[in-house]
């Protein structure tokens, strides 16, 4: 992709949030205040109703929330992203891959405020900074590529299969469950635990945890595999969005 | 080398509909279209609604590849003009312009120059700041059209909108296109206004059922077309 889409890439990503602001009268403030109702229903269900566990364990969930609404959300976004850009896709060539990098980077943006916060309150009420925060850059970039290997793929696949959304959707809600956000991977039991650490996303936030609550280095082998997982998913959704990039507006109208 | 910018050889587009059970059905927008655009032409493209106008010019314009014959190009950007190339109603003229030149091959900084070249030629200048969203369809497409105007392809690939707004904005985006096709422009056409073909266009092809019927000089193509639907019309009548 050319330095040229990559600058559009930008501008579309900023131009979508302003738009998306413009429309409530918050604005802004929704940045936040979306990321903390949505942390709210959660710590209200798991800490206060059902009464779960440790001292950490309002961290612990802060941690898988935040982690996983990036993913959740472009996911999410990129189902239907090539269609719902049908009018603009049918009147100029523009590389489809465009399309879910824009639901990437703007749910991107919005994370990092939200990531930026959950820092701020692990300082103030958790369990305090330390030198292990320096891996972060790290586990940013791991997410990056498992989010955006993921939205590509459902981006690139939805237009040919327009039920597959349902699917899809199901699938994330399943997911959310199998990728230990309201738990963490002590509580599972030893029998099955094993095949929750091929869930990329369950390492992703176990990983998360170790640097910003335990204090620990993240994974090596568990960065390696969700790079590898990764790329090879990306490399397959790049695959197909080059090779149908002139059919896709044939598909949708 | 010829001055050939495009040349399309039995070219052919199928659209492909599948139910349930696998069936497939076939539907060949384009059959078998031949055309030669040479560089400062204007080529007209004539024909009745649905024989496959629209598809050539999303051809032409790299959107979709067909999936039969062979087209040759040289390297150029050919754009088809739109009124509202991934406009956001929420965001300002501004922004919306930035974003569609970007979209139509400009950067940021060269949009960012014309910018006021834009705001003035679409009198839009005291609706800057207020999101597009508010304004009339009239006022989107004076905007969506200076916008065009400023893009400069190799290529202007034209369906049918040959000015926008009301009547005195009418003349004066008339008058901005003419003036691209009378100066050595390449510029595609579909119109079906016979005496604006007959006025700006020095080849014409006629395409009938997805198939290049006639083309050559605009006045023989356009009088062989007014046969055909005559002859179509005396056997519908009788």
């Amino acid at each position: 992709m050319s330095s040229h889409y990559l600058g559009f890439i930008w501008y579309r990503s900023l131009a979508q949030l302003r738009s998306e602001s413009a429309r409530t009268y918050l604005g802004y403030l929704w940045w936040i205040l979306e990321p903390l109702l949505y942390l709210m229903v959660f710590y209200i269900v798991f800490a206060l109703v059902l009464n779960r566990g440790d001292e950490n364990y309002v961290q612990e969930l802060l941690v898988g929330l935040v982690v996983w609404k990036w993913f959740d959300s472009s996911v999410r976004a990129s189902m239907d992203v090539i269609h719902q850009n049908a009018a603009l896709i049918d009147k100029v060539y523009i590389p489809k891959i465009v399309f879910p990098s824009v639901s990437v980077l703007s749910n991107g943006i919005k994370f990092g405020l939200v990531l930026a916060l959950l820092l701020l309150y692990s300082i103030l009420f958790g369990s305090g900074a330390s030198m292990h925060w320096l891996a972060l850059p790290l586990l940013i970039f791991m997410q990056f590529l498992l989010v955006y290997s993921v939205s590509c793929l459902v981006a690139a696949i939805t237009p040919f299969l327009p039920d597959i959304k349902m699917i899809f959707d199901k699938l994330m809600t399943l997911l959310f469950f199998l990728s230990g956000i309201f738990y963490t991977a002590e509580s599972i039991p030893e029998s099955i635990r094993g095949y929750f650490l091929l869930n990329p996303a369950f390492l992703l936030i176990e990983n998360y945890r170790d640097v910003l609550i335990h204090h620990q280095w993240p994974s090596i082998s568990a960065a390696a595999y969700i790079c590898l997982l990764s790329s090879i998913v990306l490399t397959i959704a790049i695959i197909i969005l080059r090779r149908f990039d002139r059919i896709y507006p044939r598909l949708i109208y | 080398m010829s001055n050939a910018l495009i040349e399309l050889r039995d070219v052919g587009v199928c659209y492909r509909s599948r139910n349930l059970f696998g069936r497939t059905r076939e539907f060949w927008a384009l059959n078998k279209v031949s055309l030669t655009l040479n560089r400062g032409d204007t080529l007209g493209v004539i024909g009745r609604n649905g024989v496959g106008k629209s598809t050539l010019l999303k051809i032409l314009a790299d959107i979709i590849r067909p999936d039969r014959g062979t087209i040759e190009t040289q390297d150029c950007r050919s754009t088809l003009l739109s009124l509202r190339v991934g406009f956001l109603n929420h965001l300002d003229a501004r922004e919306n312009a930035i974003m569609a030149g970007m979209l139509l091959g400009l950067s940021r900084k060269e949009i960012e120059s014309k910018l006021d070249a834009i705001l003035d030629f679409a009198e839009l200048q005291e609706f800057v700041n207020v999101p597009i969203g508010t304004y009339s369809t009239g006022m989107v497409a004076r905007l969506g059209f200076s916008i065009a105007m400023q893009i400069d392809p190799d290529i202007l690939l034209i369906d049918e909108i040959l000015a926008v707004g009301d009547e005195n904005f009418r003349q004066k985006s008339s008058q901005a296109l003419r003036q691209r096709m009378q100066s050595d422009k390449t510029v595609v056409l579909v119109a079906h206004n016979e005496q604006v073909i007959r006025q700006l266009c020095n080849q014409v092809v006629w395409i009938e059922d997805g198939q290049t019927m006639a083309s050559g000089q605009a006045d023989t193509v356009i009088d062989a077309y007014n046969s055909f639907l005559a002859e179509k019309q005396a056997v519908n009548a009788s």
